[in-house]
């Protein structure tokens, strides 16, 4: 069997295993059985691993006092209790019920199951500006920020220093974007934060757009791309934009 | 919002999250790793889902659902461990040596498979890197079929099959490790 076939094979034996061929299918099988030995034990021990998984893995069901509270939610307002810990799922929680967000405006953030990167980006922008402080790394100096990235993504950005273009420096978070936890430094203009999160870049468009009342600017750089999130004006964020480009190419040390 | 529009609210959350609180549990409990941290998720999942069903028009609501929990749970995890996130897909697993190649390391027969006992079984399938434990979850847990877990998990159905191909050849791979 050359090697494709065996992949091609063994993806076959998943599919018979879980019932997903036809008749047909299922009899080329059972030819290919009987004429591969090979094949034939890899097919006992997928289906002794698939009888174990089934009779040996505890079946989880939902606690009955989960039931109760998610049975609250669809509740009248008076009677729906939100968590009282200060998790950032309580606060994600509190964002979406205590601005009023509803129906179809939420749908498009929340409700979707695959959001844009720029919907994700400014939802978790708003989601951090109700928390306590939009970031989850504190700190004013971008030589302790960075270490703390390093230690928990792959990708760690350079962090541009922009205090004497008029930007303060607060900190960092990770937010996730498909799937994949991001890093995200967050400025200050004013009293106004400033996101920007570094992803690998997958499309060359620049863009500047906006969406529920928050500026979103994309730029590329080599391979990554930045996403800048600010409810601040076009000109401001445009001017934020050329200042951080400007000074992460001069910059030679992160 | 005692009002018509609420009660329709309250009955659409009935019909379309409620039935599938068990699903959503199990999934986020094998994601997080943790029951009480799986309860957390799943409420906020269901929040979302509230706020969000005006934007469902239909279709099945199990997997509408469970790709809120898996958002959700892969939020938590970004927040609480993007460690366990690094390894969110390697290469298909192409290059991996298959179970079929002559040459590759004795499996364990199936008879030792079938002997199993529950802990190992459950540690081995905890051990595994996500994207294959969250597939094998929905498949042999949450009983989805291709296109369920296809369709909640945002990749074509090759890669739901080979990522059960390489999650179950791990698991059979680890139980056939010598026991500490």
């Amino acid at each position: 069997m050359t090697t494709r076939d065996r992949r091609e094979a063994l993806l076959l034996l998943q599919a018979a295993l879980d019932g997903e061929l036809d008749a047909k299918g299922v009899l080329q099988m059972e030819q290919k059985l009987a004429e591969d030995p090979v094949l034939a034990a890899e097919w006992e021990r997928l289906q002794a691993l698939h009888e174990a998984i089934r009779t040996k893995i505890t079946r989880d069901a939902a606690p009955e006092h989960l039931r109760a509270r998610i049975a609250a939610i669809a509740e009248p307002q008076r009677i729906r209790r939100l968590p009282s810990r200060p998790t950032w799922l309580a606060l994600a929680a509190s964002v979406v019920v205590a601005s009023g967000l509803t129906g179809t405006v939420t749908a498009t953030l929340v409700g979707r199951a695959n959001p844009s990167i720029a919907e994700a980006l400014v939802f978790d922008h708003m989601r951090a500006l109700l928390a306590p402080q939009p970031v989850d790394v504190a700190s004013t100096d971008r030589h302790e920020v960075k270490p703390w990235f390093d230690a928990r993504l792959a990708l760690s950005p350079s962090i541009a220093d922009l205090s004497d273009e008029g930007y303060s420096f607060l900190g960092g978070r990770i937010d996730v974007v498909g799937g994949t936890p991001v890093p995200t430094l967050v400025y200050r203009l004013r009293n106004h934060p400033i996101s920007v999160t570094v992803l690998p870049a997958t499309s060359g468009a620049a863009q500047a757009t906006s969406l529920r009342g928050f500026r979103v600017a994309r730029w590329q750089d080599g391979d990554l791309a930045y996403w800048a999130i600010a409810d601040v004006s076009e000109a401001d964020l445009e001017a934020f934009t050329r200042a951080y480009r400007a000074r992460l190419s001069a910059s030679t040390t992160p | 919002m005692k009002t018509a529009a609420g009660d329709r609210a309250r009955q659409r959350f009935a019909e379309v999250v409620l039935p599938h609180l068990d699903d959503a549990f199990s999934l986020a409990r094998w994601m997080t790793g943790d029951r009480t941290d799986a309860e957390d998720v799943v409420q906020e999942a269901c929040l979302r889902a509230f706020n969000g069903l005006a934007g469902f028009s239909g279709g099945n609501g199990r997997a509408w659902l469970l790709a809120i929990v898996r958002n959700t749970a892969l939020g938590w995890l970004a927040k609480n461990r993007p460690k366990a996130m690094i390894l969110a897909d390697d290469p298909e697993a192409v290059e991996g040596a298959s179970p079929l190649d002559e040459g590759s390391p004795a499996s364990p027969e199936a008879t030792l498979i079938a002997r199993v006992e529950s802990l190992r079984l459950e540690a081995a399938l905890a051990a595994l890197p996500l994207p294959y434990r969250e597939t094998i979850v929905m498949r042999e847990i949450n009983g989805a079929s291709y296109r369920e877990i296809a369709e909640i998990t945002a990749v074509p159905i090759g890669t739901v099959m080979s990522r059960l191909a390489r999650g179950r050849a791990l698991l059979v791979a680890a139980l056939a490790e010598p026991t500490r």
